[in-house]
């Protein structure tokens, strides 16, 4: 999935021993001091690096880096300034950024934006594991960390429309293309303006990145135009376009009343209306009488 | 009266010798001081200590010592500098000429420069300054660094023996992160 341009910590996990020529990095600035005793190296303004092997670029006001005295491997390397790491069409932009080797963590810190072309997230901290290949986002305190996904439009494969929504926290998991937004979730599809209020959301990502399918529990909310809805757990699934509602399941539908269960299947377009419910899940249905 | 003409005939005869006497010579034309000339010596080495003990030894296959200049032109030479801390690895310097400035303490090395640091990172470049009282190393011609971590180019450098500190304007360099 290849969520995070995490350019630190994917070169700093190379072995060095499996390192060739093209495996360096090439780094400029306008001045650079090196410590021979603390086998440190700082650079300085307008510093650019370009790892031409993983076509990985940085700039950067200032990087410093740490050697391990006997193996001269990368123990530590900082990243200060308004910086910004890109690799194709993947990017990250932060203040601070640190990679630890010994905790395999990188952090990056202040105004963060990371993303690609098919989704982005901003907060303040991005801290991640590079050997387990998750992370999370949190923002400041009183603050919400902000998201964008992109979806396949329904009617047209090709067009793809935003899905954008804030949470306290985002968790990566970039080996499962998934990712966790928990605390006070709040997502608007802005293809139909629909809105998901929920305390959790497990997002998945499909091959390219786009949304896939999007489960939320804990006190979900769903407003669509013509329908609300509310129920313990929702799956939202973009690819057959379709909604499950599970656990205390209640759906109003303009024109059609109310629908309550235990689980209750629908389409997004909500003109299209409802699924039926399994047989085993008695669904009741209450019709206005016109 | 011609008692008079006597009187005043004799005056005017002591002011004429007295004129004659102490009339200025002519200006002298100093000659010019010439510098003695250099000494020439072959198979040179220059010691330098601190503290008592030996801190630079210069090696040069010839030398020529301005004896009144206190200044000493040295050419194909090689040099150690040599740690504070015994037992700590030595800085080594080649060039193909070098002037010592003895006053100063100051020597300018030029031409071919090579430089090996303590930890064998190597710097190459076409003219540096060795301040031997600010035990300081520097330069502002394009200098080219390898053998170590990082391998690059930079516009100049400052490089401070005691605590083993360079600093490089403008690098360019490649390296493994």
């Amino acid at each position: 999935m290849k969520l995070w341009p995490l350019w630190l910590g994917l070169l700093c996990c190379v072995p060095l021993t499996a390192l060739e020529a093209q495996e360096k990095a090439q780094l400029k600035g306008q001045s650079m001091v090196v410590n021979q005793k603390k086998r440190s190296l700082v650079i300085e303004r307008q510093v650019v690096a370009h790892q031409p092997l993983r076509d990985i670029h940085l700039k950067a006001d200032r990087l410093e880096l740490l050697r391990d005295a006997s193996t001269d491997e990368v123990n530590y390397l900082a990243i200060d300034g308004k910086s910004e790491v890109t690799q194709k069409d993947q990017f990250a932009q932060f203040d601070h950024g640190v990679y630890e080797r010994r905790l395999g963590l990188a952090t990056l810190t202040g105004h963060l934006v990371a993303g690609n072309q098919e989704m982005k997230i901003e907060g303040h901290q991005l801290r991640y594991d590079l050997n387990q290949k998750t992370g999370s986002i949190t923002a400041l305190p009183g603050e919400k960390v902000r998201f964008w996904f992109n979806r396949q439009a329904p009617n047209d494969p090709a067009q793809a429309h935003p899905v954008e929504g804030q949470a306290s926290e985002v968790l990566v998991y970039e080996s499962l293309k998934k990712m966790v937004l928990q605390g006070s979730v709040e997502v608007v599809d802005q293809f139909d303006q629909s809105k998901v209020k929920a305390e959790r959301m497990v997002v998945f990502l499909d091959s390219t990145n786009q949304l896939d399918e999007l489960t939320a529990s804990g006190g979900v909310d769903m407003a669509q135009p013509g329908r609300v809805s509310s129920s313990d757990r929702a799956v939202l699934d973009y690819g057959p376009q379709l909604i499950t509602l599970l656990g205390n399941a209640k759906v109003t539908q303009t024109g059609e009343g109310d629908v309550e269960g235990e689980k209750i299947e629908m389409h997004m377009d909500v003109k299209q209306g409802f699924l039926t419910g399994k047989r085993s899940t008695p669904l009741r249905m209450e019709i206005p009488l016109k | 009266m011609k008692a008079l003409y006597g009187w005043a005939a004799g005056v005017l005869g002591l002011v004429l010798v007295g004129f004659l006497a102490y009339s200025p010579e002519p200006p002298s034309v100093e000659e010019p001081e010439t510098a003695p000339p250099p000494v020439l010596l072959s198979q040179v080495q220059i010691k330098e200590f601190k503290g008592g003990r030996l801190k630079v030894r210069l090696n040069a296959v010839s030398a020529q010592m301005f004896s009144d200049l206190e200044e000493v032109e040295l050419s194909s030479l090689h040099g150690e500098v040599l740690a504070e801390q015994p037992g700590q690895p030595s800085t080594f310097l080649w060039a193909k000429q070098g002037r010592l400035e003895g006053q100063k303490k100051l020597l300018t090395l030029s031409g071919e420069i090579k430089i090996e640091l303590p930890r064998g990172q190597l710097l190459l470049t076409e003219q540096l300054f060795f301040d031997q009282n600010q035990d300081l190393l520097w330069g502002e011609l394009p200098v080219r660094f390898e053998g170590g971590a990082e391998t690059g180019v930079a516009q100049g450098l400052k490089y401070r023996f005691q605590d083993d500190l360079m600093t490089l304007v403008e690098p360019v360099l490649e390296t493994v992160l």
